[in-house]
């Protein structure tokens, strides 16, 4: 169960890179180790949580005969999305600038501890938000399904 | 099972039926299970006629499928036609009144009395048309109702219980002299029909309780130019000669109520046939309310005073009112118990009639309401049409009696708005709330009303049942 989130993580490992991978699974440069918290459950649980209630809030608060179109429920998919997006992006974005990613993570050094090559990039962070925002995406339409037959107004939204 | 025989007379028989129906299309409470109209009219092809019975038509095809069992008032009350005719025929159809006494075959004695009788121009009247203002050849010629197919169908049908309305108007030919006619023949035993033998349970129909509205005059006719008779100068002096004649109808009807309206709108003079198609009128529509007041079980009591062997007491006499003489009537100038008789089914079925020819079209597609249902072809079976042809004869009933002198204008029909449309203050006031507005709120109750339908009902019941539950759920006039 601990590894749910990082295994649908790590389909789009290819977006952001290995190094921040590596960062989200916990890895502590001075112990060499996974010992530090596992962002990415910290970011999954957000995300499920976060799409969850927006599915809640399509389906049964808004809930209404004028927004249950299928462009509508696309709004809803992507205004998750685009949340998701934020929040994750916006979080390792926030651990990049206050260096809290590990040194060896971060950076490639010589013998005198200069820095040769940079591994992270504010770029990996937000490519990390697009990921996060893809999974999002894919929980939405899961809740979706699960919630709309409940709705009154949406349930054949979006088919 | 109880029944009701609503005989109309004339061309006011026919527009007081077209009344009685549309509130019986929205869901007007109605003391007996079963209308049985029959509409006596010797110009058959007379517009308000030819309304009346499409009209009638229609709602009897829809009524087939309201009764669903469950809250649905639409259409609710049955219309039965007796051997699927609304009019009954006289076998009688010759065209000049002097051909119909025969006239060229009397002796000379008796041309010449006839002759003092009747002037030049009512025997050579064309009655095909009707009898143009002249009881005094209605009276002559429609003595023979009981020679009638529908008359035998009639005395057929009528069980223990079963009740009887005579609609007429005073003022007019057929309807002032159909009605005391038709009342004499009701309550005289043993009737035999054209074969000679006596009716069915001809007992039953001469005991039946019977009411009647006698229609004065509400509308003038501009001067013919056609050679008719018809002189509206002279409705009130008919009118009131009628009303003398009528005091021997005390004891013989339980009820009879009168109405009037003196400020009345000019028609355009017709002499009959599909050119007389009146606009509907507020009066007609009060008519109609009185045959609901008559055979309301809660009204008997005031209605109905026999002796213990069955026999009259004493007739009631009623008359319709309004709150003011104002020229625009709205629901806040009707009486507390016509509002709480009419303000919530009309409004009910206004609502249900903008939906279907504003909303619906738009929106069936994506609403769950609709979804497997009410999709496709829906709208154009034959059954749907039919709702929808009531339904304008509604709204075009409604926009008639706007034209009158004194209009009935209780809704705003350019209206758009699902909560909008109701003119003056009734105090009915479903405003839209919440995050749904206007028709949103009409769908997200659609939708919910839904799931509390019969299943096993068909799509057009389940329909019918839907909207009433919609708009009755909206819709809650309290008085």
């Amino acid at each position: 169960m601990r590894d749910f989130f990082p295994t649908i993580y790590l389909w789009f490992e290819n977006l952001y890179g290995r190094n921040l991978s590596e960062y989200l699974w916990g890895f502590d440069c001075a112990t060499q180790d996974f010992s530090n918290p596992l962002v990415y459950n910290q970011a999954g649980l957000f995300m499920l949580f976060s799409t969850l209630i927006m599915a809640l809030l399509y389906y049964y608060a808004i809930n209404h005969p004028r927004l249950n179109r299928w462009r509508h429920w696309l709004v809803a998919l992507l205004t998750t999305s685009v949340i998701n997006l934020i929040f994750a992006g916006g979080w390792v974005y926030s651990d990049f600038i206050n260096d809290v990613i590990g040194d060896c993570l971060m950076y490639t050094r010589d013998g005198n501890n200069n820095i040769v090559s940079q591994l992270i990039y504010p770029s990996n962070c937000w490519m990390f938000g697009i990921a996060n925002a893809i999974v999002s995406a894919g929980f939405f339409v899961i809740f979706s399904f699960i919630c709309k037959w409940g709705s009154r107004n949406c349930k054949y939204s979006p088919f | 099972m109880s029944k009701l025989y609503v005989f109309g007379i004339g061309g006011t028989g026919s527009r007081v039926l077209r009344s009685l129906t549309i509130l019986l299309a929205a869901g007007v409470d109605c003391g007996v299970d079963t209308i049985v109209p029959i509409i006596i009219d010797r110009d058959m092809s007379n517009g308000d006629f030819s309304r009346a019975k499409l009209l009638v038509e229609d709602y009897i095809e829809v009524n087939r499928i309201a009764d669903t069992k469950g809250k649905n008032r639409f259409f609710k009350t049955k219309i039965k036609l007796l051997n699927n005719e609304l009019c009954l025929q006289l076998r009688d159809n010759t065209q000049k009144f002097n051909e119909f006494i025969g006239r060229n075959t009397m002796n000379a004695e008796n041309q010449a009395l006839v002759d003092m009788l009747f002037s030049r121009e009512t025997l050579d009247l064309d009655m095909t048309a009707g009898f143009q203002g002249n009881p005094n050849i209605g009276s002559v010629v429609l003595n023979q109702f009981h020679d009638s197919d529908i008359f035998k169908a009639f005395a057929a049908d009528f069980r223990d219980g079963d009740k009887i309305f005579i609609i007429s108007s005073i003022f007019g030919g057929t309807g002032a002299s159909g009605f005391p006619l038709l009342r004499k023949i009701l309550q005289t035993p043993n009737v035999k029909d054209a074969s000679g033998n006596v009716m069915d349970n001809w007992g039953l129909v001469n005991k039946a309780r019977t009411g009647a509205i006698s229609v004065l005059p509400y509308f003038n006719v501009s001067i013919a130019t056609d050679g008719s008779l018809v002189n509206s100068d002279t409705f009130v002096d008919k009118a009131r000669a009628a009303l003398s004649y009528y005091k021997t109808e005390d004891k013989k009807l339980d009820t009879l109520y009168y109405i009037a309206d003196r400020n009345t709108t000019t028609y355009r003079h017709n002499k009959g046939g599909d050119a007389q198609k009146n606009d509907a009128h507020f009066v007609e529509l009060a008519a109609a309310l009185a045959i609901l007041d008559f055979v309301n079980p809660d009204r008997e009591t005031q209605n109905i005073h026999r002796d213990k062997e069955g026999n009259i007491d004493k007739t009631t006499y009623k008359e319709f009112g309004i709150n003011a003489n104002v020229p625009k009537i709205d629901f806040s100038n009707l009486a507390d118990e016509t509002k709480r008789l009419i303000v919530n089914p009309l409004s009910r079925f206004f609502l249900f009639r903008s939906y279907m020819q504003y909303v619906f079209a738009k929106q069936y597609k994506h609403q769950p309401y609709a979804r497997k249902r009410f999709t496709g072809d829906f709208r154009q079976t034959g059954i749907i049409r039919k709702i929808e042809s009531v339904q304008t004869s509604f709204y075009d009933w409604l926009l008639e009696m706007e034209k009158q002198e004194r209009k009935f204008s209780p809704f705003n029909p350019a209206s758009k708005d699902a909560f909008d449309f109701v003119t003056g203050s009734t105090g009915l006031g479903t405003k839209s709330s919440g995050i749904f507005k206007n028709w949103a709120k009409v769908d997200n109750e659609l939708n919910r009303q839904i799931s509390k339908t019969d299943k096993s009902l068909n799509d057009e019941s389940r329909f019918l049942e839907l909207f009433y539950r919609t708009a009755e759920s909206l819709i809650n006039f309290k008085n």
